[in-house]
């Protein structure tokens, strides 16, 4: 009876003993100061241990999807009673759900009229599996008959989909494993909450806008297209496919127009709509913006653009360093790379190949290839010399099929490309608007003029003429993938993918127009087709670097970091610094830094001040174990992008690892700053400011400066947190208490409010 | 009514597909989140999380009709877990590119008042702090580790707890004690250790 009895303590704790041993314990306890502190000591781990698993980490939506995706694919379907032939249909569907846009595989299609006779409120357009309308524990299955009524619950499967036209016009599009709610009103829902899953919301101008809530946002809408996503860690991702949404939450909103994405994350103000946002995607461990590529502020995308004779004819070329010229007798260029498929490789050049002529004229260096190629016409044959292994070898280039039938060039086109050519670009445009008012149907005036323009920044205006371009002369591939690529990154995306799509039907080689047409249809969430016109840009060239790249971001994008590396390392050929950085996010996140380091650099040789490949440097470093080589790589980005708080916020996290706690300190702190004055409450500045405050409690002037912060940002949540816990260890329990209140009323004001304006919208429009 | 997970796995049994992703869909969150712990990162994670739910779907034909479903699918996802963790041992833990971009590592709080705790001083546990108690965790056994995030991040019951991982329910409190008793003394020797 005297012996301790300490291994009961635990189970006595949980209340999980049995009487005797429960009593035995208790009347120990009373006599036995040193087990009394053990089951303290006890009670103290359960409360540290209860509070290290509280935060929630959720799975990524489409796992149940992938799963049974996969039990599809491996040889473990349960041996005695195999799961019918209906999974493999589940498998095929849920494959396509892949993608992070997963939604609409079918095109809209208007109702029959002769269905309008007694039409219900919300008429199903389309459906897929058997979508289900209800509530907890009465779900039934939602028919074509009876329609969509005012305020049903809406859910669907992982199998289903669902589209819904409503008196208006509008149409609301559910993809898999969606719910939404749909508030009464009298031609459309006055409102629409999803509570998880995807929708996609195509809106008619009406009285008044149409309110969408997600658990962490709001969006009003009318007149706009559409793509709204709640995660189930309840952040929202809006992509604008048409027209303008006001995106709210935390009470901050932004504008978000047609081609761009926000993402609102719980008790934060939306993210800066991100422009030419190709794809919002999930690698492990957070949501990545890929950049769309294809705006000619690159050079090598201008160039591309132009109509300027055989100077994207499918090879790249550089001069020749003074070791390789000895021996070959004669100067010229030597061919890097040859595109699969171009009339370059038709024609029969080789990499390695030392082009001496072309077109019966000398090639001495670069400038001679680049300005005999611009004059060169692309609709006959073109002779070329090259030294191949030493040996002189005559190659004739065919025809390229890219520009149609043959147009007339007035004499001041080559003028005007040279100048582009060379980079002189006022000059060239000056050149050009003369051919234009001169000759006003001169087709690749205007599409060098669109080039020119775009460039620039001027989009519309290019867009313009670019379109002008294609109207001249509808048999040229070039100039309707380049208003196709203007259309796209405006937006308007149906209608690039069928620019796209005219674009790769009159070119028998070029890959572009379909990778094109896939990365929008990507974009427009029909995955399915995206996959198809990747595949056909294959069939083209496999090898190409910009179709391997654009393999790789598509499986990226279906969470497939591993299968999506060896691409991405292909894509590096094309010297794009954007291959490089998606290389690096691969390599990282596969769990070799080094190697993201070494893709990084690569990528910076060529964009030494872009600010994305030094943020990710820094990080990258950090991971490979570098702590000072990290820190230089983030203050690189800083002084390029001062303002990027997100990078300020990783190199105060940083600093503070070193143990450089001032410098921690004042880095957050700007960051923090920057943010409340941008009106962005709750960025990563300010939590890792908060953060730190609280690690470091006793620095001098750290409370200072969080009531600093809060004078300016008096709806930061963290903030507010940080200071009420430092109060708390300054044992000012009162004005602790205070805090914590007014942290609390903070985070619920945002949810209070969405309540509210649903309820109000439910009872103003009731039936 | 909703069904129970006991009827799920049955519908399952006679071939229907839906009631598979109805279970998963019920129960991911807690093995992610038991998994997250085990692992300290997304992929890993995930990864781990869809070998259970393949593992349980395989094992679908061994269920026995009546048998309580959630102990039953504990036990083949303690399993799969422990499984992973010796095929891992030692490797090193990496943190995702991005995790700094929002800010704070993933999976790492943010300050942020949650709803069941009324005062602040029942939420002073620091990054600094949590960073301790992982390195603590982490320093554990396989099945100590396991033992403390089925118990207090899944919350099984002792019934559970015993039936997942297969020992006599009285074993339980005492498992726990020691676990709980290895982890404190980690946890005093790393703050010995810096102060």
């Amino acid at each position: 009876m005297r012996a301790h009895p300490r291994e009961l303590l635990q189970a006595y704790l949980d209340r999980e003993l049995a009487m005797p041993d429960a009593n035995r314990v208790e009347q120990h306890l009373q006599a036995c100061d040193e087990c009394r502190r053990e089951l303290e000591a006890l009670k103290a781990d359960d409360r540290l241990l209860s509070a290290y698993y509280a935060p929630a980490i959720a799975p990524a939506t489409d796992l149940v999807a992938r799963t049974v995706a996969r039990l599809q694919s491996a040889p473990r379907r349960p041996e005695r009673r195999p799961i019918g032939p209906r999974l493999a249909l589940v498998g095929a569907l849920a494959a396509a759900t892949l993608l992070a846009w997963a939604l609409l595989l079918r095109p809209f299609r208007n109702v029959p009229s002769t269905q309008v006779a007694r039409a219900p409120w919300g008429s199903i357009v389309s459906v897929t599996g058997g979508p289900s309308v209800g509530g907890p524990g009465r779900w039934h299955r939602l028919t074509r008959s009876r329609g969509v009524r005012p305020g049903d619950l809406v859910r669907t499967s992982d199998v289903d989909r669902l589209s819904v036209r409503f008196g208006d016009g509008t149409i609301v599009e559910l993809g898999f494993g969606a719910q939404a709610a749909f508030m009464p009103g009298p031609a459309r829902p006055s409102a629409i909450r999803i509570d998880y899953g995807t929708a996609r919301i195509k809106a008619r101008p009406g009285d008044g806008a149409l309110a969408v809530y997600s658990p962490s946002a709001t969006a009003a809408v009318t007149g706009t297209d559409f793509v709204i996503r709640a995660e189930p860690d309840r952040s929202t991702l809006l992509s604008v496919l048409r027209g303008a949404v006001s995106f709210r939450s935390a009470g901050a909103a932004v504008a978000v127009p047609a081609g761009y994405s926000s993402v609102a994350r719980p008790g934060l103000a939306p993210s800066p709509p991100l422009p030419r946002v190709f794809l919002q995607i999930r690698p492990p461990g957070g949501l990545v913006t890929v950049r769309w590529v294809g705006a000619a502020a690159d050079r090598r995308i201008f160039l591309a653009r132009l109509f300027a004779g055989r100077l994207n004819c499918g090879f790249l070329y550089r001069p020749l360093f003074a070791a390789e010229r000895t021996g070959l007798g004669s100067p010229g260029v030597l061919v890097t790379r040859v595109r699969s498929g171009s009339p370059a490789e038709r024609g029969g050049l080789r990499q390695g190949d030392v082009i001496t002529a072309i077109g019966g004229l000398p090639v001495r260096d670069a400038a001679d290839a680049r300005t005999i190629l611009s004059q060169a016409v692309p609709w006959s044959p073109l002779p070329v010399t090259a030294l191949r292994r030493g040996a002189p070898t005559r190659i004739v280039l065919p025809p390229d099929d890219r520009y149609g039938p043959p147009e007339p060039r007035p004499p001041a086109l080559a003028d005007a490309n040279r100048l582009a050519v060379d980079g002189k670009l006022a000059q060239a445009e000056a050149v050009l608007r003369r051919i234009v008012s001169e000759e006003a149907n001169c087709a690749a005036a205007h599409n060098n003029l669109g080039a020119l323009l775009e460039r620039r920044g001027d989009l519309p205006a290019a867009l313009r003429e670019y379109l002008q371009a294609a109207a001249l002369q509808p048999g040229c591939a070039l100039y309707r993938y380049n208003s196709a690529s203007l259309l796209a990154a405006a937006g308007n995306l149906e209608q690039a993918v069928r620019e796209y799509q005219r674009a790769s039907g009159l070119s028998r080689w070029w890959a572009s127009p379909a990778l094109g047409r896939a990365r929008a249809l990507l974009f427009l969430g029909r995955p399915a087709e995206a996959g198809a016109a990747l595949t056909a840009a294959e069939a083209r060239a496999a090898a190409d670097p910009e179709v391997q790249m654009g393999r790789a971001e598509f499986l990226l994008a279906e969470g497939r970091a591993r299968q999506a590396l060896p691409h991405a390392r292909r894509a590096t050929a094309s010297g794009a610094p954007e291959a490089f950085l998606l290389q690096g996010i691969l390599e990282d996140a596969t769990s070799n830094p080094r190697g993201a380091v070494l893709a990084i650099q690569r990528g910076l040789g060529i964009a030494p001040n872009d600010p994305d490949l030094l943020d990710a440097l820094g990080t990258a470093w950090r991971h490979a174990g570098d702590p000072v080589r990290s820190a230089k790589a983030y203050q690189a980005a800083l002084a390029v992008a001062p303002t990027r708080t997100g990078t300020r916020a990783n190199l105060a996290s940083l600093l503070l690892a070193a143990g450089d706690l001032g410098g921690a300190l004042a880095q957050a702190r700007t960051a923090a700053l920057q943010e409340a004055m941008n009106g962005l409450s709750d960025g990563p500045g300010q939590q890792v400011y908060a953060s730190i405050a609280l690690a470091r409690a006793n620095m001098p002037g750290v409370e200072d400066g969080l009531r600093a912060l809060r004078s300016v940002d008096r709806d930061s949540v963290s903030t507010t947190v940080a200071l009420s816990l430092l109060a708390a260890r300054r044992g000012d329990l009162r004005a602790s208490r205070m805090l914590w209140t007014e942290a609390r009323r903070l985070s619920a004001t945002e949810a209070e409010r969405q309540r509210r304006l649903l309820t109000a919208a439910g009872d103003s429009r009731g039936v | 009514m909703e069904a129970t997970d006991e009827a799920l796995v049955e519908r399952c049994r006679s071939g229907d597909s839906a009631s598979f992703a109805e279970l998963m869909r019920r129960h991911q969150h807690a093995i992610m989140r038991l998994a997250y712990h085990l692992v300290g990162n997304r992929q890993d994670a995930e990864d781990l999380c869809q070998e259970c739910f393949l593992k349980l779907y395989g094992a679908l034909p061994a269920y026995r009709p009546g048998l309580p479903f959630r102990p039953w699918f504990y036990r083949i996802a303690t399993n799969v877990c422990i499984e992973f963790l010796r095929r891992n041992r030692g490797r090193p833990r990496w943190v995702s590119l991005f995790a700094g971009k929002a800010g704070a590592e993933e999976g790492v709080p943010l300050p942020e008042p949650p709803s069941d705790a009324p005062t602040p001083e029942e939420h002073l546990l620091t990054q600094e702090q949590r960073r301790e108690v992982m390195d603590a965790l982490m320093g554990l056994p396989a099945e100590a580790r396991l033992l403390l995030a089925l118990r207090y991040l899944n919350d099984l019951t002792y019934k559970e707890l015993a039936s997942a991982l297969g020992i006599p329910e009285q074993a339980v409190g005492v498992k726990l004690l020691r676990a709980k008793q290895m982890l404190r003394r980690r946890l005093e020797r790393d703050a010995g250790g810096q102060s």
